[in-house]
């Protein structure tokens, strides 16, 4: 395993730069790619809602504005798997261990946090919770659940979000410990 | 995609939550930095450095400073979020 290790990192770690470059451009487009329709559409579009929850015309918009986002979640959700492959790869080009603290702690963000964000945004924008699918079907009871598990999903993760991705990228930058 | 079909306003309900519930979202993000995160750093670094410092008095300080931090800071924003005029 060890040579296994030493082979790669020999091999990866004339590339450290580019494979930095390649990730740190995957985690702008996972980190930020949803910000702009997340805060200037979906959020005011839901709130309009909110004041007459049975106007059709701001129901058919916050509707609109979920399956839009579900869509545009398409450029966060390519993203995030790229940066699990580029970030390994960086791992070994590098020879970082948990060693560094930054890097451990980087390591359970990834595990304990993003990952089971990202496992349920799969799944609410794309899978079973996908808004477009579910009208299609014409499940209505169903449509109407997954867009309140999603807001409920999008309200609570992004105290989350903001905090744990400014962290992540101050530890992977300035890595202060 | 651009224009949806009126809705059937007969399966639309309003979007119910309350502030005691925001709270006891913000005290489970609290609980969760204070009995997975932090756990998980430590035996991370104590598995592989053998040193298991980070739960030195110090260490548990820094945590619950900011695991409570960051609970008041996530019922803030939730609340902001979830309030129509807020």
């Amino acid at each position: 395993m060890d040579t296994v290790l030493a082979t790669a990192n020999d091999f990866l770690s004339d590339h450290y730069v580019t494979l930095k470059f390649v990730h740190m451009v995957f985690a702008a487009i996972w980190a930020w790619s949803t910000s702009v329709a997340y805060g200037n559409y979906l959020v005011p579009l839901f709130r309009d809602w909110q004041r007459a929850p049975q106007d059709p015309e701001r129901i058919r918009l916050r509707n609109w504005a979920m399956e839009r986002f579900d869509d545009g979640a398409k450029l966060e959700h390519i993203a995030f798997p790229l940066l699990l492959i580029t970030g390994p790869l960086l791992m070994i080009a590098g020879g970082w261990t948990p060693d560094s603290g930054w890097f451990a702690m980087k390591l359970v963000l990834i595990v304990l946090v993003f990952l089971p964000i990202e496992i349920a945004d799969f799944h609410l924008a794309h899978f079973g919770g996908n808004k477009e699918r579910l009208r299609a079907a014409g499940n209505r009871i169903a449509y109407e659940r997954a867009i309140h598990t999603h807001w409920w999903f999008l309200i609570i993760t992004t105290p989350i979000v903001i905090v744990s991705i400014t962290f992540t990228f101050y530890l992977a930058i300035v890595k202060p410990f | 995609m651009t224009h949806l079909p009126l809705p059937d306003v007969t399966t639309v309900r309003p979007f119910a939550y309350s502030d005691a519930l925001i709270t006891r979202i913000s005290l489970g993000l609290s609980a969760y930095i204070l009995l997975c995160l932090y756990p998980a750093y430590g035996l991370l670094r104590g598995w592989w450095l053998d040193d298991f410092s980070t739960f030195s008095g110090a260490g548990l300080m820094v945590v619950v400073a900011t695991s409570g931090a960051f609970g008041i800071f996530a019922r803030w924003t939730m609340l902001k979020y979830l309030r129509i005029d807020g």
